[in-house]
């Protein structure tokens, strides 16, 4: 008995100790013993700070879904003070969104819920978002805000960029992403040799070294059947079936005389503001210096004579030239454009095709989803798209298939070993292979880990910025489209960043120089390569464009000032605010002396208009909130006489 | 101390205890019969069927469980709302907020797998020592049952952390429900409550985890343990009934018109003694 009762003495104090154990462990958690230290490190600071009442914080959003407990230990968030303090007291660099409102989660991710270090990082078993490395944080920015560009997140804008650059969603469904001009393949067969079709499926890096176009890694009986099937289409639907015959003047030994009128054309119509030739010129088209090798002379001349009867939906521009010019630009491209180191394609005549070269083919064409990017008559859709990426971000880590990989198993090291080797993870893998050096992977990675499908409150979110689309009707729009205005400039949200904003034209510019400079344009700023071309427009054409843009494309509050009037003594006031107070001549010139940041300001009373000017002084941001020109904050007097001596500058010369 | 004795001999004392002090074998038997909670046990029970290696225990350990596992289940339920968007979300918060919630969540865990183990250890124990054999026939059945709702109750609660492996166990489990002849894919989108595992099916597993199932385990708790005290208490070994004769006392209210088994003789003995 007395056996029993000892037994039983020993089993209970056992018993509770055991149970001892977790109100201890309660008492001893990590997060007291960092706000313990957290006091005890304030006592060591020369200013004097309120030490923290030990407790558990949490940040509570009901609408953001967000309760995070990080602020348990990351007490210095909000203090200046604790800049260099060790972590986790420092003080947040930067901050965009208010902590107490929006929490930690919807930035960095992580397991907010928890409270100790290992388990808040979420680097465990139970959580699928851990936190965010440095690299992709901007990420984050992108889950709410939709707008272009988001500002503080360069990366991101960049990856968003490629993302329409590249046309990704040709193949993945990326909500919200858009696609870049890819050309269609109607009547591929009477453009290109089969030759060239060769070597440009077995790597159009090759051929074009800055072609978007990605690698498909084609073996070559897959490119040979490829080329085939492509070469089967020589009709042109869109086109009215047949191209124009070529003059008779190009069929033969086309005269030298011809071509080299046509190369005068070609510098005057500017097309290297778009086209690369020979390491020069603008990127905003493809690369034309060897294209007389790629496309058949008549392709080349049916195409510029009317672009978009070829290739609907292309950029380029329709020039007004006339036939005899016409026939010189293209004996100019005929005679220049060769690519002299093309290999002979000789095998195009004793060439016979596989038997079942359509099937084959068309199998081809839709295994790689050719029909993503490319529009081809007849060939009707096809399935095998690659999967969504729209909820990149909330992607279950179980979802992604490592293979034999030997990488970190993280969503971003996944996303970036994909584009670096696409078909590396599974061996049926059909991705293409595009020409991405580290920084677009980094940007790229970026952008696609902001997509996420989970909704986020309307009031947190930033859209994008819509503007309403300008309707490109009547004969102002057919001009629009012929000139393809919106290719380079802006008009109301609508176009492209490449050339000034059109939406103000009419106030900032005076209606005769806008007239003048439709016929003969020439460069305000002598560094930048994208330039006006000379579309050799009618001056029918140029008299309607450029009464249009004076009555519509203005804002009628700058109207006021138009006929302010200057006094001399106005004039040498701006003068000395010019030349002393302000030093603009470190950036413009005034008779060929100054600097090259900013445009020249010589002969300004002949293009702009008073009262723009006297605004774009008093604010330069008003009209473009990205010009590099300070805001000098002038005084309406100042503003006055500096514009009075710009205006007045250009009048004596 | 005169307290104490007025206490004791007053009348609302004597109104719970109503026996007294036992000191004869009778009112010893009194005392287990006039106990709600001790009438389920025998009011006798040979000395040797409390040794250790007759039963392992293994019943009594299996019941301890059940009661552990009753009450920080109770405590669990205060902690957990089975909701999608919340139960995971109540799953961390017992990790690391609730005061030893951890410890909470890991008793009623580690219980839960104990009583598994236990309870079919002691299904083996049964089952080797013959205890199975009439009279107890049909405890053993009583006893098939609350092993299968042992089970039931331990995949049921398997969904409600709403994790992975619960997801992914349940989506499995159901599916092979699915494969059953004729009436299966209904009996899967009963106990979904849908097509698939979603907020109907955590609902539905949340109450037959917490309401349904224990209902009905515990009312044939009750039943197994009286069935034992009806069918002669614990022992080990039928056939050796006879050699320890005198030892054995049944309960008074087992009527020998009934008793066919081997032991018809024993329950004799005990009517004579309540005679």
């Amino acid at each position: 008995m007395r056996d029993l009762d000892k037994q039983f003495g020993i089993v209970s104090v056992l018993f509770l100790t055991v149970m001892a154990i977790s109100p201890v462990k309660e008492y001893f958690r990590q997060w007291r013993r960092y706000q313990h230290s957290y006091n005890d490190y304030l006592q060591t600071l020369p200013q004097r700070l309120s030490p923290v009442r030990l407790e558990l914080k949490q940040i509570w959003n009901p609408e953001l879904e967000v309760i995070d407990r990080c602020t348990s230990c990351h007490l210095g968030i909000n203090e200046p003070a604790l800049k260099d303090a060790p972590q986790p007291f420092t003080t947040h660099p930067a901050m965009y969104h208010e902590p107490e409102r929006f929490g930690c989660t919807p930035c960095h991710q992580g397991q907010g819920l928890a409270t100790n270090v290992n388990e808040s990082f979420g680097y465990s078993k139970y959580w699928d978002e851990p936190i965010f490395p440095r690299p992709f944080s901007e990420s984050s920015c992108g889950t709410c805000h939709h707008e272009v560009p988001v500002k503080g997140a360069p990366l991101l804008n960049k990856g968003r960029e490629l993302l329409v650059e590249y046309s990704c969603t040709s193949c993945h469904e990326i909500k919200g992403i858009g696609k870049k001009f890819t050309p269609r393949l109607d009547g591929i067969g009477g453009k290109v040799s089969r030759g060239w079709l060769i070597r440009w499926l077995s790597g159009p890096a090759s051929v074009s070294p800055s072609t978007r176009m990605p690698d498909f890694h084609l073996s070559a009986e897959e490119t040979e059947l490829l080329a085939d099937f492509l070469m089967s289409f020589k009709r042109f639907p869109e086109a009215g079936e047949e191209l124009q015959p070529l003059p008779k003047v190009l069929q033969k030994d086309i005269p030298e005389k011809l071509s080299e009128r046509g190369e005068t054309l070609f510098r005057e119509a500017r097309c290297i503001s778009c086209h690369l030739v020979d390491g020069k010129g603008g990127s905003g088209a493809q690369e034309i210096a060897k294209i007389s090798s790629k496309a058949s002379l008549t392709w080349i001349y049916n195409f510029i004579k009317d672009p978009r009867r070829l290739q609907p939906g292309i950029p380029m521009p329709q020039y007004n030239f006339s036939p005899e010019d016409l026939q010189a630009v293209t004996a100019y491209i005929a005679s220049e454009f060769v690519d002299f180191d093309a290999p002979e394609s000789a095998d195009t005549a004793t060439h016979i095709p596989d038997p079942n070269y359509y099937e084959k083919g068309l199998a081809l064409f839709n295994k790689f989803n050719c029909r993503g990017c490319h529009i081809l008559e007849n060939v009707p859709t096809s399935e095998g798209f690659g999967p969504a990426l729209s909820n990149m971000r909330q992607k279950p880590f179980y979802q992604l298939e490592f293979g034999n990989k030997d990488i970190p198993r993280t969503k971003e090291h996944y996303i970036i070993e994909k584009m670096r080797d696409p078909r590396g993870f599974l061996e049926n893998a059909r991705m293409p292979g595009f020409q991405l050096d580290e920084q677009d992977i980094l940007a790229l990675t970026t952008a696609l880990l902001s997509f996420q499908e989970r909704p986020v409150p309307k009031s947190y979110t930033v859209e994008e910025n819509q503007s309403p689309q300008i309707p490109l009707a009547g004969e102002f729009g057919q001009l629009m489209k012929k000139y393809q205005c919106l290719a380079c400039h802006r008009i109301n949200g609508n176009g492209s960043n490449i050339a000034p904003d059109l939406s103000l034209s009419g106030s900032k510019l005076r209606p005769e120089w806008i007239r003048n400079y439709f016929k003969l344009p020439y460069t305000i700023r002598p560094i930048l390569t994208e330039r006006m071309p000379n579309f050799y427009m009618s001056d029918q054409e140029i008299d309607l464009l450029s009464r249009y843009i004076s009555m519509v494309l203005r804002d009628d509050s700058l109207e006021l000032k138009q006929n302010m009037i200057f006094e001399q003594i106005e004039v040498e006031q701006g003068r000395k605010l010019y030349y002393n107070t302000f030093a603009c001549q470190a950036c413009h010139q005034i008779g060929g002396s100054g600097g090259y940041v900013g445009p020249p300001l010589d002969n300004l009373s002949g293009r702009l208009q008073t009262g723009w000017v006297y605004e774009r002084l008093k604010n330069p941001h008003k009209f473009d909130p990205d010009v590099l020109e300070p805001n000098l904050n002038l005084t309406d007097q100042e503003a006055g006489a500096l514009a009075a001596f710009l205006l007045a500058e250009g009048k004596g010369k | 101390m005169k307290l104490f004795h007025y206490i004791i001999q007053g009348r609302v004392w004597r109104s719970i205890f109503r026996t007294g002090l036992p000191e004869t074998n009778y009112r010893r038997s009194l005392v287990i019969l006039n106990n709600f909670f001790l009438h389920i046990h025998p009011a006798k029970v040979k000395k040797s069927t409390l040794k250790f290696t007759t039963t392992f225990y293994l019943g009594g350990i299996a019941f301890g469980l059940y009661l552990i596992l009753l009450v920080t289940g109770i405590y669990l339920m205060l902690y957990y709302r089975p909701s999608v968007p919340l139960a995971y979300r109540d799953m961390k918060d017992l990790e690391f907020v609730v005061s030893n919630g951890k410890l909470l969540r890991n008793l009623h865990r580690w219980s839960a797998h104990a009583m598994v183990f236990i309870v079919f250890l002691h299904m083996l124990r049964v089952f080797f020592t013959r205890a199975f054999h009439p009279p107890k026939e049909f405890n053993w059945v009583i006893g098939v049952f609350l092993i299968i709702f042992t089970l039931l109750l331990s995949y049921t609660g398997y969904l409600l952390p709403w994790d992975q492996l619960a997801y992914w166990g349940v989506s499995v489990g159901t599916n092979m429900i699915k494969a059953t002849p004729i009436m299966g894919e209904k009996i899967r989108f009963l106990l979904l409550g849908g097509n698939f595992v979603s907020e109907n099916a955590l609902l539905r597993f949340y109450v037959l985890h917490c309401v349904v199932i224990p209902l009905f385990l515990t009312l044939l708790i009750g039943v197994h343990f009286w069935r034992i005290r009806k069918d002669g208490g614990l022992q080990g070994d039928l056939e050796h009934y006879a050699e320890y004769e005198p030892d054995i006392i049944l309960g008074k209210n087992i009527r020998v018109e009934q008793r066919e088994s081997p032991n018809q003789s024993l329950v004799g003995t005990g009517n004579d003694e309540n005679k």
